[in-house]
């Protein structure tokens, strides 16, 4: 059904249109009197110049895998943020770690982990599921390449993004 | 890998086998493992292969129950072992101190040793001498004890460790003649001058003369008479003796048989031992006696394992009752075929309730069966009518025969008849035996003048009555009966009242605590044993009881919360009941007890008012190398990742 | 007068509610009927009650007896209930006449909430790399009977991890709550004692003897079974969660019994195959050769794409082509020059259209091969083909092999000019590449290439097992329905449609059989054309065969129903053997 939108009254001095022009020009004025006098400074040179700083405590950037300070990749492929994903953004395929090496007693790591970017919609879900700390959205957020193929962050890419996270919970380092 | 088996020991475990039914092999498994363990010192895995194909049975079979079973090794032990008990008699007479010295005499180090861990045997460097702590010993009247290899060595003060070590030390009891409140029945002849072992000491003193009389009587006079005397069961849980037994029918088809309890092994309990160690035809005249009542042709003694002695004796008393034809084939010539055989447990507390027992007579753990449906009268051992006495039961069967079950009655009161044995421990000058007239004793007169009273200035505190599974009693309470009220002194020792009061008359085991005594230190004691004894079978009990442990041992090491009086009493009460047998109630009932009775015991040891962290288990060195990942900061602090700045969860 | 043939039935009141069981029913089965679950976690129905996981505790109660011993009778006509003051485990008891019992209640909440906190204590916090996660009974009731916070302040009993139990199962000792299900499965099904408890108490651990492993062909059951993560497939392990996984009603084709099952798949990629309850065919076990007996629908050497000999090589063409191909390469011969060797393994469908192959070129020299093995008193059969009964039914098996021997035969003699094989390869049965050098057309149709393949003149790829539906009838005369799991790879087609277009391209769309049951567009049609023939499917549709199957002939294969045996409940056996 269509609905009925009705036209403003206009009074007459709106009608005149006077008073609107001379505000927007009022406006326009203060700002070059301010340019002017070197008080403003409009142009920020991105990339070359960035707003990193500023970015607040819970921005959304790109999700990426942790290592703790054991030098562990945290994640043990659960598969929870494959599971949660809206997107589908997440592939991974679950592999065993074998016997001798550092971390046996972990078990299982993730032997793919693939994050298709053109896909994630910065949800921070994945973030919220992981039961074992090991996914976190960091604070990049230019997410660039050339194809496709590019745009699929690989389990390398993932932890170059992850670096190494401080004060998370040890719980597979107890001695068994 | 051949074992050689000398043919001598696979005669001997043959002779073993024949103990029991052809179809039911496995149930020669204990007997065997025993007699490896006996000849080549520990139970080897070839040990383990060798005695599962003699049975017919799969390794896994008997590998579960050397695992069961304490004092099954799989590991030599030294030339000399030493099991020093440190269940609570022991533990407040000084076990743990003895068990410092030997092992510094010995040079074992215990806590590199496997401490802590189940079933731990410790071996000196010099493979002389090896030392364990065990559970109850049941010489709780004459502790700390300590056995060398067979041998009970009592009163052992720690600093006779030396003379111990040496040999210079000697077993054996003093027996204080009878205090004049008792009435000794079953107790006659203990620690008589003079009174052997021998059948022909027994045979002079009127032994046997009750079996020959009840073979002229017929089966139901006697199970008449058994059910007239009142006598209840003295084993634990005071079930009428008669009313058991008539769950027999007369008429059954399949084989019925009776096994004599002897697996005493409830802490604070020591009667059963003087009675097989002193008079074990008392034993025998009363399982005959009750076997022609039930027409039973193969009795089983379940001994427990510490009784190496005991096995003995008893062995050479059946031997000496079969000479005189008291059993065998056509028993004393009236055609009743009969044969007692002896079964050696292993040190698992479990094979005390009736259906352990028999699942461990039948060679397997000792986890007790569900009931319904496998009541034993009706589903006992192999799947036959069985009946389980324990051995002061059955002793008292032979003197309601002498006096007849009428007159028995008279003795002690109504609902409470006979005699029982009373065996005081702890905080007292005299611990011991004593037999009374059920009920005829008060608890004051038990304490204070039997047994001497608590010690030089000390006052009693504490009381658990019945074994360590009844719940304490204060010394300072007063019990609301139902038509009068009585303090604590005046409980007349019987079934009735002491579980009106809140306890049970249980085991007769009555353990004296003074006020000298940490009630959380006593309850950690006690915990201790049901976590080490637990079967693990059923869920509330094996977790429960560990558990409980646990939170006593933090707060004995100054690691108490304050909730934690209150959690142990909840831990407590999801047990109690809900397992598959009563040991369930064993361990939870001095939890609830102590923690109800003594809340400022616990209070003084539950301040903290968060938990303290847990003892790492690692150093931060093993877990964390250097590394040149660089770090990147958070984007944002979600909170809970602070959560693990301790490093544990 | 209770009738003999009918079971008596009790009284029994669940939750308030009277209901009637039937006497020896276990109480526990009678809540769940009566749709109050009870949890548990050692109880399995087809294994004994050893009550020992103490999570199935209810209220119990017996009808309150009068002085007259007969139940006192309540205002509303029902017997009055004295209800127990302890809890009692409902996996052991049978429901009695005037049995009460209370599911719902602040004591029965109580009870099961203790004992989850006892089973979590000492249970690690594994669940995100536990192949069990999902379908975990610990998670399960922990959601509705756990707590928040842990009162545990303790350190867990340390036991093993990642202990190989055998060949095909890993055992982490931590996660193991003790039920025994798996050791008493062993024992009471597998008839393999290998399996037990060690130590006590609270370090009670699970393991078999050293020196013995858990080997036996029915090691992957105990995997089923294990309410936890405790036990795992060693196949299994660490491939996919089960969350993700798309479930397929099937069953097994690797023998002649037929065992149901499901089939975990995730795009197309079968994970696992899993036992389902049927007590007609299986209970709910099945052996571990019928369960990994998957693998080969992905191997490399899959056939992708139909191929046609030119110039003596074979090149990979279009289904038109290959199929046209094909008809005119048979199409010169005539019956007696011409064999089919058909299998045991291909579903009615596909058999029934194989005759109708062979009657458009009026072949006789048609047979299967037989396929056996050695038998197991437990499920499985000596006959390895899974639709040998089929292809009775259908006339298209000799039995014995005879027909085969024939066949082989007339192709050394030079009888036999075309060879088409359904699904199997000649040269397992004696034809010999050198008897198929004799062959001027050998038309294959099969899934795995192999060096008969590479001989023949065209190659049809077909599907396996789980990419195709279709029915077979098992050993013990049950016909049962194959459902497709998965899609095939590549271009290989459904055999029944690559039959039936053979038999189109030869008999010009004309045939006898096209004439009498029309258009075959689904294999619906194909089942109806068939069940039109075949009396023992008579009223039957595909659709209509239900996921238990439905008994078409009796246990010796002979037509006629009869009621199937159902694998027995097994008493608790606390007798040694």
């Amino acid at each position: 059904m269509a609905i009925t939108v009705s036209r403003p009254k206009l009074n007459w001095s709106e009608r005149l249109y006077l008073p609107a022009i001379l505000g927007g020009m009022a406006i326009t004025f203060g700002h070059l009197k301010n340019m002017l006098l070197g008080r403003t400074k409009v142009t920020m040179q991105y990339p070359e110049q960035k707003w990193d700083s500023q970015m607040p405590d819970h921005y959304r950037g790109a999700p990426a895998l942790v290592k703790d300070e054991g030098g562990r990749v945290r994640c043990v492929a659960c598969q929870l943020c494959e599971f949660i994903c809206p997107p589908r953004a997440i592939r991974i395929v679950p592999g065993e770690i074998p016997l001798g090496e550092r971390f046996a007693k972990v078990e299982k790591y993730p032997e793919k982990f693939d994050i298709d970017m053109i896909r994630c919609i910065y949800c921070g879900m994945c973030e919220e599921v992981c039961p074992e700390q090991a996914i976190f959205l960091r604070k990049d957020y230019a997410i660039t390449g050339y194809t496709r193929a590019e745009m699929v962050h690989d389990k390398e890419k993932l932890i170059e993004i992850g670096g190494v996270m401080h004060g998370l919970v040890l719980k597979w380092n107890e001695k068994k | 890998m051949t074992t050689n088996v000398p043919p001598d020991l696979e005669r001997k475990m043959d002779e073993q086998i024949g103990h029991y039914p052809s179809e039911q092999r496995r149930s020669a498994s204990l007997p065997l493992l025993h007699l490896w363990q006996e000849h080549f010192g520990f139970i080897s895995d070839a040990g383990v292969n060798w005695i599962a194909t003699k049975l017919g049975l799969e390794p896994i079979n008997i590998f579960e129950l050397i695992t069961f079973y304490p004092m099954l090794r799989q590991a030599p032990a030294g030339r000399k072992h030493l099991r020093v008990c440190r269940t609570l008699s022991c533990a407040m007479a000084g076990a743990y101190p003895l068990m410092e010295n030997l092992a510094r005499l010995t040079k074992i180090d215990r806590e590199h040793q496997g401490a802590g861990m189940h079933n731990s045997v410790a071996v000196s460097p010099d493979g002389e001498y090896s030392i364990e702590f065990v559970e109850c010993l049941a010489s709780c009247g004459t502790a700390p004890v300590c056995m060398v290899d067979d041998v009970l060595y009592e009163n052992v003060a720690p600093e006779s460790a030396p003379e111990l070590l040496g040999g210079s030390l000697s077993p054996g009891t003093q027996h204080p003649p009878p205090h004049p409140l008792e009435r000794r029945l079953v107790f006659k002849n203990i620690g008589r001058e003079g009174y052997t072992t021998d059948i022909d000491c027994y045979l002079q003193n009127g032994g046997y003369e009750q079996l020959k009389a009840a073979v002229k009587m017929t089966r139901a006079e006697i199970v008449n008479e058994v059910k007239t005397s009142g006598l209840r069961g003295r084993g634990g849980a005071g079930f009428p003796c008669g009313v058991k037994w008539v769950f027999i029918k007369p008429d059954e088809k399949k084989p019925v048989y009776l096994i004599c309890n002897a697996d005493e092994s409830e802490p604070g309990t020591f009667k059963d031992r003087y009675i097989i160690h002193q008079d074990p035809h008392q034993l025998i005249e009363g399982i005959l006696i009750s076997c022609f009542a039930l027409n039973v042709h193969t009795a089983y003694i379940y001994i427990r394992g510490e009784f190496p002695e005991g096995a003995k004796i008893l062995a050479r008393g059946i031997e000496e009752a079969r000479a005189h034809h008291f059993l065998g084939r056509n028993a004393l010539g009236i055609g009743f075929d009969v044969e007692i055989y002896l079964h050696r447990g292993a040190g698992a507390y479990i094979c005390g309730e009736e259906t352990g027992l028999i699942e461990s007579l039948e060679g397997k753990r000792a986890y007790p069966r569900i009931k319904p449906p496998y009541f034993p009268a009706v589903l006992g051992l192999y799947m036959c009518p069985t009946i389980v006495n324990n051995v002061e039961t059955l002793c008292h069967v032979k003197h309601i025969i002498a006096m007849g079950g009428a007159e028995y009655a008279m003795l002690g009161r109504p609902n409470n008849t006979g005699t029982r044995i009373v065996c005081v421990s702890g905080d007292v000058v005299r611990p011991g035996y004593f037999e009374i007239e059920v009920g005829a004793v008060t608890m004051g007169q038990l304490i204070n003048e039997m047994a001497g009273g608590p010690k030089e200035g000390r006052k009693v505190k504490a009381v658990i009555p019945g074994g360590s599974s009844a719940k304490v009693l204060r010394a300072d309470e007063t019990f609301k009966l139902k038509n009068r009220e009585i303090s604590f002194d005046e409980i007349p020792m019987d079934f009735d009242t002491l579980a009106a009061v809140g306890s049970m008359a249980g085991s007769g085991g009555v353990i004296v605590l003074d006020d000298s005594r940490d009630m959380v230190w006593a309850l950690n004691n006690i915990n201790e044993f049901y976590a080490h004894e637990s079967c693990g079978q059923c869920t509330p009990c094996r977790e429960g009881s560990l558990w409980m442990k646990k939170i006593t041992e933090r707060m004995l090491a100054g690691g108490g919360v304050t909730q934690d009086p209150a959690t142990l009493k909840n831990v407590a009460d999801n047990i109690a009941g809900r397992t598959i047998c009563a040991f369930g109630e064993a361990c939870a009932w001095p939890t609830q007890s102590f923690v109800d009775k003594f809340p400022d015991d616990f209070a003084a040891r539950a301040k903290k008012p968060v938990p303290p962290p847990l003892p790492p288990e690692y150093t931060a060195e093993e877990l964390i190398a250097e590394t040149e990942i660089p770090s990147v900061p958070l984007a944002h602090d979600p909170g809970w990742e602070k959560a693990g700045a301790a490093g544990t969860v | 007068m209770p009738n003999d043939s009918q079971p008596q039935l009790v009284n029994v009141q669940i939750d308030d509610v009277w209901h009637q069981f039937p006497k020896g029913t276990r109480l526990i089965e009678a809540c769940e009927q009566a749709g109050s679950y009870v949890p548990r976690y050692c109880y399995h129905k087809k294994l004994s009650s050893p009550g020992n996981c103490r999570m199935c505790l209810i209220e119990m109660g017996m009808p309150k007896m009068g002085p007259d011993r007969k139940p006192i009778l309540g205002p509303d006509g029902k017997p009055e209930i004295n209800w127990m003051p302890r809890p009692q485990i409902s996996c052991a008891t049978d429901v009695s006449e005037g049995l009460g019992v209370r599911t719902i209640s602040p004591l029965v909440e109580e009870c099961r909430r203790g004992v989850m906190e006892f089973l979590l204590i000492n249970h690690p916090l594994d669940c995100p790399i536990c192949d069990q996660a999902g379908e975990c009974r610990l998670q399960e009731f922990s959601v509705e009977y756990g707590r928040q916070d842990s009162r545990f302040l303790e350190h867990k009993v340390k036991k093993p991890k990642n202990v190989v139990l055998g060949p095909r199962v890993t055992l982490d000792d931590e996660r193991c709550i003790l039920c025994s299900r798996c050791i008493r499965f062993c024992k009471e099904i597998a008839h393999d004692d290998v399996l037990g408890f060690v130590d006590r108490g609270s370090h009670t651990t699970l393991t078999a003897h050293p020196g013995k492993r858990l080997e036996n062909n029915y090691s992957l059951n105990t995997v089923d079974i294990c309410p936890v993560g405790a036990l795992t497939s060693s196949d299994f392990r660490f491939k996919m969660r089960v969350w993700f996984l798309k479930e397929t009603n099937s069953f097994c084709t690797s023998c002649a019994t037929g065992c149901n099952t499901i089939i975990g798949t995730r795009e197309d990629v079968i994970y696992r195959q899993t036992p389902r309850e049927n007590d007609a065919v299986n209970s709910t076990w099945m052996c571990d050769y019928g369960r990994l007996n998957f693998a080969y629908l992905e191997r490399d050497r899959r056939l992708l794409e139909p191929m046609v000999r030119t110039e003596n090589k074979l090149q990979p063409a279009t289904w038109p082509h290959a199929i046209a191909s094909a008809a005119t390469q048979l199409k010169p011969y005539v019956g007696w020059q011409t064999a089919i060797l058909a299998s045991g393994r291909m579903t009615n469908e596909e058999l029934w259209l194989a005759g109708r192959l062979a009657e458009s070129l009026g072949v006789t020299l048609i047979d299967i091969v037989p396929r056996t093995g050695e038998a197991d008193d437990i499920l499985l059969s000596a006959d390895r083909n899974p639709n040998t009964n089929g292809a009775r039914l259908l006339r298209l098996a000799s039995g014995s092999g005879t027909v085969l021997q024939q066949i082989k035969e007339a192709v050394w003699s030079g009888q036999i000019q075309a060879l088409i094989t359904l699904g199997e390869n000649p040269l397992r049965c004696g034809i010999t590449p050198e008897y198929l050098a004799r062959l001027p057309v050998y038309v294959v149709l099969d899934l795995l290439a192999n060096d008969a393949t590479a001989q023949a003149s065209v190659v049809l790829p077909s599907l396996g097992f789980a990419e195709k539906r279709g029915s077979m009838i098992n050993g013990k005369g049950r016909l049962q329905r194959l459902n497709r799991a998965v899609r095939g790879p590549g271009e290989a087609r459904d055999d029944w449609e690559i039959l039936r277009d053979l038999v189109q391209a030869i008999s010009g769309g004309n045939s006898e059989s096209h004439a009498r049951s029309g258009r075959l567009d689904t294999i619906e049609d194909v089942f109806r054309q068939m069940s039109e023939a075949v009396p023992e499917f008579a009223g039957l549709t595909l659709s209509r065969i239900s996921d238990l199957g439905v008994q078409v002939l009796n246990g010796d294969g002979k037509p006629g129903n009869s009621a199937p045996e159902k694998m027995r409940e097994r008493e608790p056996e606390k007798q040694p053997q």
